[in-house]
């Protein structure tokens, strides 16, 4: 009996707070779905959620949002899994190299917007080195890379963050794969390059989705980089979540609360797929063995 | 130190793994459980440290019932078939660890842990780390480290069978030299039957979750309870003798070249020992001989031969001491 | 051919080192940059003003670090407690529940800090835990622990109860075959988790400004109104101050944990 209750007894801490966290999103959920009592609404509805998928300024954040979070996951991907094979084929995954990649994992995402506007802004390092080279005459011909409506800052920001992080998530896994595997491709006549791209890559191609989605997942419900970076408008959406959480009319809350809403459905889904995708790679890499 | 069990069952969530085990062991005994891989034998010394729980059943030391007796207070020490030495403790920091559990002042620590090392032949080793020693010292570290623990009773699982033949042989000796020097009761998890038989006072036989024989090694030999257990112990020919079957062991056959009982069907030399195959109309004999007997004889394959039974063993007839 | 394709590698490898350090140094001189004006590639003046300002007011300085650095560090080390708690339950124990528990504690993971922010703060005010240091705490905990409970998991996986068996039948109580066997061997693990629970949280500018309401000031809460204003040197100034005292730390951990490594055999317990 003593044994059974164990368990339960080290998991105390962490029901206290689970408890609270999902304290939290039941109730976003509820008032998303109009249910306030303090307010005295308690009808629910899905008003809020047709309203903020038909207004013009809120499907363009739901969009602008959406394209953010695609591009920066897509890029961070891609660029990441190319370091990552550098790093793997020039047999550097350990040492000085890895601290570098580790560096941007430490830094939180506001001085991170604070580098992008050291380097990108039209006042920034870039636009003068262009300068210097003579390709731009003046300091407005350098493109908005900040405050734009492309959001283009924000997804640059994102990639000095991610990139790194892609690396630091595939690479054990891509090294080890490389070096078993790899070896018996080589072994067979294939390249070097061939046996990375027909062994190595399809192998890791699982943990790499995966990647993706966390980037593109926290991309979608972030705040600091579009609030700091971001345009007037359009705004992302945690921003224009938190714009309606804090509006006077304490009525606007319910849109909030769909804004959250959306972005949890969408983490949720991208959470799903995330696990299905867990767990195909473990079969895969134990059919392996 | 004695210990008691009584129709002990033990399960792993709904599958129950040990069966109505009832065990008696005297103040002094080595006593050996014998068995294959996954009978139970490991299991069950686990319940005796207090590491499981029983279902229902009873395990008394030394007269005190154990069942919600915490594993720390029963003084039954394991030493583990893989060992589990700490790897970031030093040999000397290992074997002193139950003393400064127990709050042993430093120095009497520092003299037992020397003594200790002195009774398995690693004087000299307190600094060694863990894994700068070979598979025989680490052997060694583990015993002296449960020895330190000062054990009412000492659970070997299995606790020699990383070894090569030479050393567990080796190994044995010092189990049972410690066992004697320092009056320890001793149960010992093995599925080596010559390694049961050489050291305990007594065997026993388990498998499938149920004990199935308990009794000295002669005995256990002699006075199989069923077909199973004779087996286990070497191979068996059944020989229908005056319309009832009987049990014969290989060794307790007599080839006589003179005789006309059946005919030499194959010949196996295997150095010391050789295995005659004998094709008799009761059905096919399997006898074993010292190699020199056989040279002696000189006999090969289709030779008629005659079969002398010297002894039979009495299975399911054993009167088990109580 | 082979030259070659070690020319590119290298050039890929040199593009990012570059595009990794580059902003960190821009950032450095910034710290002591008076004047930098269009179009120079360097700073016309430089001057000790923002890092005077800052060390002037030494007071909001040390109150910051206070703030920042305990907060986080108070995140960090309840993260590897409960972390530690849920991984072993978790690990070592097969309960009705298990799976449900599991997903609950990688839940958070999932769903964006803001969203839980929104929905938690009318709760955090009726409990009076808005605006407060506790509260600020205990919302980065909900947002840190499952970064430490993943590590603290395959930490204890790897050590496994093993040991604390074998030293429970050699006389230690739980407790004791927990700090003598089990801890020791987990130490390196419990610093990464430290360190990633304390980045969360050091990191978290939405849930701060949200529960916190602007009474509780850490690090970024300061940082962002510099960077809106455009006092680029005292943000920068911030920027550097912070970082280094947390690579710092880290460098510190990542030492001891190799320190440690070398004590203990870990090829013993694979």
């Amino acid at each position: 009996m003593r044994k059974k209750l164990t368990p339960y007894i080290l998991l105390v801490p962490q029901i206290i707070l689970t408890i609270f966290f999902l304290i939290g999103l039941i109730t976003g959920i509820a008032q998303s779905l109009g249910v306030i009592p303090a307010f005295g609404l308690t009808e629910p509805t899905l008003f809020y959620y047709k309203e903020i998928l038909t207004k013009p300024d809120m499907v363009r954040s739901v969009l602008y949002s959406l394209r953010i979070a695609f591009f920066s996951a897509l890029f961070s991907t891609a660029a990441g899994v190319l370091l990552c094979a550098v790093l793997v084929m020039s047999r550097r995954t350990k040492g000085r190299m890895m601290r570098i990649v580790q560096l941007p994992i430490v830094v939180p995402h506001v001085v991170v917007a604070l580098f992008v506007i050291n380097i990108c802004s039209q006042n920034g390092l870039l636009a003068r080195v262009i300068y210097a080279f003579g390709l731009i005459g003046e300091q407005q011909e350098f493109p908005a890379l900040i405050y734009d409506a492309g959001g283009f800052g924000i997804i640059l920001a994102y990639l000095w963050k991610e990139i790194p992080f892609i690396v630091y998530f595939v690479i054990a896994l891509m090294a080890n794969i490389d070096g078993k595997l790899g070896e018996a491709a080589v072994n067979l006549g294939a390249g070097k390059v061939q046996a990375f791209f027909r062994v190595t890559l399809p192998l890791c191609a699982n943990t790499i989705y995966s990647g993706f989605l966390i980037i593109f997942v926290f991309a979608l419900g972030a705040y600091e980089l579009p609030f700091i970076l971001g345009a007037t408008t359009p705004k992302a959406l945690p921003v224009q979540a938190y714009i309606q959480y804090t509006h006077p009319d304490l009525r606007n809350r319910p849109y909030a609360m769909a804004l959250n809403g959306l972005i949890m459905a969408i983490s949720l889904l991208s959470a799903c797929v995330y696990l299905a995708l867990m767990r195909r790679s473990q079969k895969k890499l134990a059919g392996n063995k | 130190m004695s210990l008691r069990i009584e129709q002990l069952n033990v399960a792993f969530g709904k599958t129950e793994v040990l069966h109505e085990i009832s065990l008696d062991i005297a103040d002094g005994e080595f006593v050996s459980l014998l068995g294959a891989s996954g009978c139970g034998k490991s299991t069950l010394l686990k319940s005796i440290a207090g590491l499981l729980e029983a279902r229902t059943g009873k395990i008394q030391i030394d007269g005190r019932e154990m069942n919600g007796v915490l594993p720390e207070k029963r003084g039954t020490v394991i030493v583990f078939q893989d060992l589990r030495l700490f790897p970031h403790m030093t040999a000397g920091k290992n074997i002193a660890f139950p003393m400064s559990i127990q709050g042993i002042p430093k120095e009497r620590q520092k003299e037992t842990v020397e003594r200790l090392l002195g009774q398995v032949q690693l004087t000299g080793y307190e600094n060694r780390k863990i894994r700068e020693m070979s598979g025989g010292q680490m052997q060694r570290v583990a015993l002296a480290r449960a020895l330190a623990a000062n054990p009412r009773l000492l659970l070997l699982d299995e606790p020699f069978s990383g070894l090569d033949e030479r050393l567990r042989a080796e190994m044995g000796e010092l189990v049972r030299k410690l066992h004697l020097e320092n009056g320890l009761t001793t149960v010992l998890v093995t599925h080596d039957k010559q390694e049961a038989l050489k050291f305990s006072d007594r065997i026993a036989l388990m498998s499938g979750g149920r004990m199935l024989q308990y009794d000295t090694p002669q005995r256990i030999f002699k006075y199989p309870v069923n077909r199973e257990v004779a087996e286990y112990f070497g191979r068996m020919n059944y020989i229908r003798e005056k319309g009832q079957e009987i049990g014969v062991r290989p060794f307790d056959i007599r080839i006589v070249p003179s005789g006309n009982d059946g005919m030499v069907k194959d010949i196996v030399f295997m150095g010391e020992t050789a295995e005659i195959r004998v094709d008799t109309p009761k059905g096919e004999v399997f006898c074993m001989l010292m190699s020199s007997e056989l040279e002696a004889m000189d006999m090969s394959v289709g030779d008629r031969v005659g079969i002398e039974i010297l002894r039979n063993v009495c299975v399911g007839m054993a009167k088990t001491e109580e | 051919m082979k030259k070659k394709r070690f020319a590119i590698t290298n050039m890929i490898l040199a593009l990012f080192v570059l595009t990794v350090v580059l902003p960190i140094a821009v950032m450095i001189v910034w710290t002591v940059t008076e004047r930098w004006a269009w179009p120079d590639l360097v700073p016309q003046v430089l001057s000790l003003r923002a890092l005077s300002e800052i060390f002037r007011r030494s007071e909001a300085l040390a109150k910051l670090f206070a703030s920042s650095i305990m907060i986080s560090a108070a995140v960090a080390m309840a993260s590897v407690v409960i972390g530690t708690l849920t991984a072993r339950a978790l690990v070592l124990y097969e309960f009705w529940g298990k799976r449900m528990m599991y997903f609950f504690t990688v839940l958070p993971f999932m769903v964006p800090a803001t969203v839980f922010a929104m929905g938690v703060q009318i709760s955090f005010i009726k409990l009076g835990l808005n605006n407060t240091v506790a509260g600020v705490v205990l919302s980065h905990l909900i947002c840190s622990l499952p970064y430490a409970v993943r590590l603290m998991m395959d930490g204890t996986a790897a050590v496994g109860d093993r040991l604390e068996e074998q030293a429970r039948v050699l006389g230690a109580s739980m407790g004791q075959a927990f700090f003598r066997v089990t801890f020791p061997l987990l130490v390196p693990v419990i610093l990464s988790s430290f360190s990633m629970a304390y980045i969360v949280s050091f990191s978290q500018y939405f849930l701060t400004l949200l529960i916190g309401g602007g009474q509780v000031k850490t690090f970024t809460i300061v940082m962002v109104p510099y960077l809106q204003g455009g006092d680029r040197n005292i943000a920068c100034a911030y920027s550097v101050i912070f970082l280094g005292i947390t690579l710092a730390v880290f460098a510190l951990f990542e030492k001891i944990a190799g320190r440690w490594g070398k004590n203990t055999d870990t090829e013993f317990y694979t």
